[in-house]
């Protein structure tokens, strides 16, 4: 069964709603991107949210699958983006591991592409 | 080690083959070539077909895979997925090289029970550690 933190941090990637997300991240949380420095800390990995949203950009965030085991969690997902003025989506493959703290909030947000 | 049934393509295409054959009752999917965006919907399919077979006990042996991308890993991830709802699992097989250590780097190393060589695998021996 997917934790209730992670089910709701995917719903909320889905509908765009990065505040909501941001929520259900631990105190102490690692926020681990492909190429970039990790985000640490609630605080900051809301601020990385919210610069995100505030780029006004439309993106897709779709879930193939979430394996759950124990304190830890894979989902495999698509994430897409506007290709430019006539060009197509641009979308890229990926797989995030995710680590829960004692009180089921997300630790480490892992992600992993290409 | 009792290797038997006879051993089958289950799957091809031109930059991956799977071969199947059961060791002690297990199958095992030996992968050659890339697991990536081109072949994982291959892997995908042959490890959907096994569990609609009812077998959620596999060994994937990727000791001669030579790339593994993040759609590759999800094929592992959605089987590996499958198994565990009919307590079942998916090990793996994986020498030291390129593809533990994206197996260490993305954590996966706590997801799958992975084993140095097949026979280890089989007889749930030692496990690569997470190092």
């Amino acid at each position: 069964m997917v934790p209730e933190s992670l089910a709701a941090v995917l719903d909320a990637f889905v509908r765009g709603d990065l505040a909501a997300a941001s929520d259900r991240f631990a105190s102490g949380a690692a926020y681990r991107e492909p190429r970039k420095p990790p985000v640490v800390g609630h605080a900051a990995i809301a601020e990385r949210f919210a610069r995100f949203a505030a780029r006004g950009v439309p993106y897709r965030f779709d879930v193939d699958d979430v394996l759950v085991n124990g304190g830890r969690a894979c989902v495999v997902y698509r994430f897409a983006e506007p290709g430019g003025e006539g060009q197509p989506w641009r979308e890229r493959a990926g797989c995030a591991t995710v680590r829960f703290d004692e009180r089921g909030l997300i630790a480490e947000w892992r992600e992993y592409e290409g | 080690m009792n290797v038997n049934g006879s051993t089958s393509q289950q799957g091809h295409h031109e930059d991956l083959s799977i071969h199947v054959h059961v060791v002690d009752e297990m199958q095992v999917y030996e992968l050659t070539g890339s697991l990536d965006i081109a072949t994982s919907p291959t892997v995908r399919a042959a490890l959907v077909a096994a569990s609609e077979r009812g077998s959620h006990r596999l060994i994937v042996d990727l000791t001669r895979v030579d790339f593994l991308d993040s759609t590759g890993l999800g094929a592992l991830i959605g089987g590996q997925r499958r198994a565990k709802e009919f307590a079942g699992e998916i090990r793996l097989v994986a020498k030291e090289g390129q593809i533990l250590r994206l197996l260490r780097i993305t954590g996966l190393l706590k997801v799958f029970s992975v084993y140095p060589t097949l026979e280890d695998a089989v007889g749930d021996g030692q496990r690569v550690g997470d190092l």
